[in-house]
């Protein structure tokens, strides 16, 4: 009694789908890979060395609302006359940071529900379908918000709420991919030998949910990043001073009739990433198995 | 004789590869004549199943008739537009497919795709249609029609499902029945029943049977006469008797002798290789490669012949024993 | 028909533990119901005593429990810590202006993506099939406040012939909804798109065209039937995402639903509203659940039957 469907697929395009191949992934991946990884560096700098903080902090107010290709300011300043290039680049680090945590996070606790639902006998499976369909209960959104009340806003209480939520769907997967995998003959002749299902688990169900793990992993990245801009954007997410693409745009919406700047940037910045996030997601899923994701 | 019910006159067919067209069935010559069972054999990918297709109109996108003519019930079909072919699928010329399973739509009951089947043809009252579908259910061997007309694909087996096929592909009484492998999918007991009921049912309806397999057993225990495809053209068409007896063509040969039961000890014979891909087909004659004794005449390419045993055969060196 | 009482049964299983939750979460809680209103350095102990008195914080933590769902189910939520009203007062209006918005957005994503999903299938590889592949992609990476910004600075303060702010008529349903229909709508499309070139390559197609069934029947009656199982499954799970992105949306459009009032309340700690908050929710995204599994197996006669087509 669980709805079948959980994540919805992304249809590969058949166009893309003869798409010549280096090595067996396409160039686009890796590159997104790369700037996924820069991302998440950048992030960390943003987040524990407060000796750079001064780049994305550093008010003018003699210079706010400057456009974009200003001198000294490539793309212009905010209401506060900071540097938005430096606080756009500061925002997508730890927005990067944030979606990367909910995702390692989510698939943890996701692998081992889904494992433990899918192998570990009949009252193991009853529960973990219920403590799914509990967690699945409420949304993520607005779980963060609920949080919030509870932790106080910020970036940890976003990285939890999102994660103590999105693991659910995940799990809902991996389940079903174990109830297939423990079917098979390499996992019966380990039984046969004694292993126990621990060991199993291990060696042979980790390693063959590891394509549908990345591919749901860059996925939840993404929606995570969408999720935190949101409530950042609501005040639930980042404070001050913790740059946040969120609070750019919040800010920016305040001062729309003067400016778009910090607006297009910021929405540019989010748009463009969740863009690359989701053709590396579409990339990946067309290398491994096009219909990951997609239980029926 | 009186005229055939299907005939294919030199007829080819090609898949569009872009720039130009592969053949996939080339000069085929066939008369499917009334009344009778006519068993068409090969390997997979032999053209067989494309040929069938084209009885009903049914080919594969890209896939089109490049020449000669297919005349169905004495009409040129390369005349027909798609409401003409429409009318000709299920009412003259009909089919029944291999996967019982996949082939019947699953949300849909059993009943309700006959009585469609009907009403695609007759503008008969849903009663009406439903009674028909019943009695068409009884004589294709299900013994509670009743229960069974309400059921859906998956609440039924193998034998029942093939049999509901079979009773939507009959009941609007068609002359032709094309059958594509209908027994592969099922296990032996029950397609022994099968292959019996389509042999009633093809008596009681005077039928016209064109059985497409590649399992010369089940051939030589239905049809009248058997065609033999080797890589998109006919290698041997003869009486089942004949050819069984006396087969021409060292494929037909191999064939046989590969589905022959042993005695113990006894080594297997089959023909070695594989069928090769339409773009792989050499200029001479087709089998040549994989023939035990070919020739240096087997470089050109034979054409189909009337030899006096009967039935017709393409090889340059008919009736010589294959050497093991 | 005991599938459905069955289903029934497990939701309000489902309910109940969501239940345990919020209550669990609200007696958790940092600071007490009574620490976070009266501050405990200041206050007499007799005071904070009656007051615990009152709110029944000394009953064993069963009964509070009992009580708690008692008053809930009798659409008391409490009172709000911070000014005294009661908790269902609060939320009442703006849950139905939410909902209204969610439900709009709902109607629109399917009611457009579903047709989008069966013509561009029909016409796979033709100029609408590509025009969608494009426009959805897009949908599906802008998120739905960076639209809605920049259709109010575009709409609201340039061109100014669409409302973008505020609930006075219904024109002001127009942008909201349509913002945040456009995700769910991409995703609607892409999967009955999907679904419906599976279903168009299926076998059974083929059999039904040797029967001299009509292209046009066959498409519109059996591949879309066929199509339904995996549009329906995604429903329910639109129905929860959509929710919380409602808020958002809200608040940029000043539409009056819980976004900004509750973010708010939230934001000060006021821990009813919060749990109140949070049960509502989960007991709508339930219902979507168990209401879109009831009409997973109205559509698909396999899973009717229970046989496993799931997993």
């Amino acid at each position: 009694m669980v709805t079948s469907l959980v994540i919805a697929p992304v249809d590969v395009p058949e166009s893309r789908r003869h798409k010549k191949r280096i090595g067996g992934i396409t160039i686009p991946t890796w590159i997104g890979v790369g700037l996924l990884a820069l991302c998440a560096l950048l992030g960390l700098v943003v987040l524990l060395a407060p000796a750079f903080r001064n780049l994305w902090t550093a008010q003018d107010l003699r210079a706010t609302f400057l456009p974009p290709l200003s001198s000294g300011h490539p793309f212009g300043t905010d209401n506060l006359g900071r540097d938005l290039m430096w606080r756009t680049l500061a925002g997508l680090g730890v927005s990067v940071a944030v979606g990367l945590g909910v995702a390692f996070l989510a698939v943890t606790l996701g692998l081992m529900v889904g494992i433990v639902g899918g192998y570990f006998g009949r009252a193991a499976d009853v529960t973990s379908n219920i403590v799914i369909d509990v967690t699945w209960a409420f949304p993520a959104i607005l779980l963060a918000v609920v949080f919030a009340g509870w932790l106080g806003p910020g970036l940890l209480t976003v990285v939890l709420a999102l994660a103590l939520t999105e693991w659910a769907g995940f799990s809902r997967i991996i389940r079903g991919e174990v109830l297939s995998l423990r079917e098979r003959d390499y996992v019966s002749a380990a039984r046969v030998l004694g292993r126990n299902k621990v060991a199993i688990s291990l060696r042979h169900f980790v390693p063959n949910l590891l394509p549908v793990t990345l591919v749901l992993a860059v996925y939840f990245v993404a929606g995570a990043i969408v999720a935190e801009a949101g409530l950042s954007f609501l005040g639930i997410g980042a404070q001050p001073p913790t740059p946040s693409l969120g609070s750019t745009l919040a800010q920016g919406r305040d001062y729309l009739t003067r400016t778009w700047w910090p607006v297009i940037l910021a929405g540019g910045v989010l748009t463009l990433t969740v863009l690359l996030l989701n053709s590396v997601s579409d990339q990946l899923r067309e290398h491994f198995d096009p219909r990951i994701g997609r239980r029926r | 004789m009186s005229a055939p019910v299907i005939e294919f006159k030199n007829f080819s067919l090609g898949r569009d590869i872009g720039t130009s067209w592969e053949p996939l069935v080339t000069d085929m010559t066939l008369q499917l004549q009334p009344g009778e069972i006519l068993g068409l054999v090969g390997e997979s990918g032999s053209g067989k199943s494309l040929s069938a297709l084209s009885c009903l109109g049914l080919l594969p996108a890209k896939v089109r008739p490049l020449g000669g003519q297919l005349n169905i019930l004495g009409r040129d079909s390369s005349t027909f537009g798609d409401e003409e072919w429409r009318e000709v699928r299920g009412a003259q010329v009909s089919m029944i497919f291999q996967d019982p399973m996949t082939s019947l739509d699953p949300c849909f009951t059993v009943g309700s795709q006959i009585v469609e089947a009907i009403r695609a043809h007759e503008d008969t009252s849903a009663k009406e249609a439903q009674g028909r579908a019943l009695e068409m259910l009884r004589l294709v061997g299900i013994t509670d029609p009743e229960q069974r007309f309400g059921a859906f694909p998956h609440e039924l087996s193998g034998g029942l499902r093939q049999r509901a096929m079979i009773a939507a592909a009959l009941v609007m009484k068609p002359t032709v029945l094309v059958a594509d492998e209908p027994t592969t999918a099922l296990d032996v007991t029950t397609q022994a029943a099968i292959i019996e009921q389509v042999v009633q049912l093809q008596q009681q309806l005077g039928m016209t049977v064109l059985w497409i397999s590649h399992d010369l057993g089940v051939v030589a225990n239905l049809a009248d006469r058997v065609a033999v495809m080797y890589a998109g053209e006919l290698v041997e068409v003869a009486d089942t008797k004949r050819l069984f007896a006396d087969p021409q063509h060292p494929y037909t040969m191999g064939l046989i002798n590969s589905a022959r039961v042993r005695s113990a000890g006894e080594p297997f014979d089959f023909i070695s290789g594989s069928v090769p891909e339409p773009s792989t087909w050499p200029e001479g004659c087709r089998f040549a490669p994989r023939c035990s004794r070919p020739t240096s005449v087997c470089q050109e390419h034979p054409a189909m012949t009337q030899p006096d045993s009967g039935g017709s055969l393409r090889c340059f060196h008919p009736g010589m024993a294959v050497v093991s | 028909m005991s599938y459905v009482i069955k289903r029934i049964g497990y939701a309000i299983l489902i309910m109940f533990l969501a239940s345990l939750v919020t209550f669990a979460a609200l007696r958790v809680a940092p600071g007490s119901a009574v620490t976070s209103i009266l501050d405990p350095a200041r206050t007499p102990p007799e005071v904070i005593e009656r007051y615990k008195e009152e709110l029944g914080l000394n009953l064993p933590i069963w009964q509070q429990y009992v009580n708690y769902m008692a008053n809930v189910l009798r659409g008391n939520f409490g009172t709000s810590l911070f000014d005294r009203r009661p908790v269902f007062d609060l939320i009442a209006d703006a849950a139905l202006y939410t909902v209204v918005l969610a439900f709009a957005a709902f109607v629109l994503a399917f009611g457009l993506g579903v047709p989008a999903g069966v013509i561009a299938a029909l016409n796979r590889g033709g100029w609408f099939d590509r025009v969608i592949r494009w426009v959805t992609s897009a949908f599906m990476s802008i998120p739905n406040f960076v639209l809605a910004l920049l259709l109010v600075a575009i709409l609201g303060v340039k061109l100014r012939f669409l409302p973008v702010s505020g609930a006075s008529g219904p024109a002001n349903l127009i942008l909201p909804a349509l913002v945040l229909a456009a995700d769910p709508w991409s995703l609607t499309t892409r999967v009955t798109r999907t679904a419906v070139v599976e279903q168009l390559g299926a076998d059974y197609t083929r059999t039904l065209r040797a029967r001299g069934v009509s292209r046009t029947r066959i498409n519109w009656r059996h591949v879309l039937r066929n199509a339904l199982t995996p549009v329906v499954s995604l429903g329910s799970v639109q129905i929860r995402t959509l929710l919380g992105y409602t808020l958002i949306v809200e608040v940029i459009f000043r539409w009056p639903g819980m976004g900004s009032q509750l973010v708010q309340a939230i934001l000060k700690r006021d821990y009813p509203v919060a749990s109140a908050l949070a049960l509502l929710l989960a007991l709508v995204v339930v219902i979507a659940s168990t209401v879109g599994d009831l009409l997973l197996r109205a559509v698909d006669p396999r899973i009717r039957s229970n046989q496993a087509v799931i997993s």
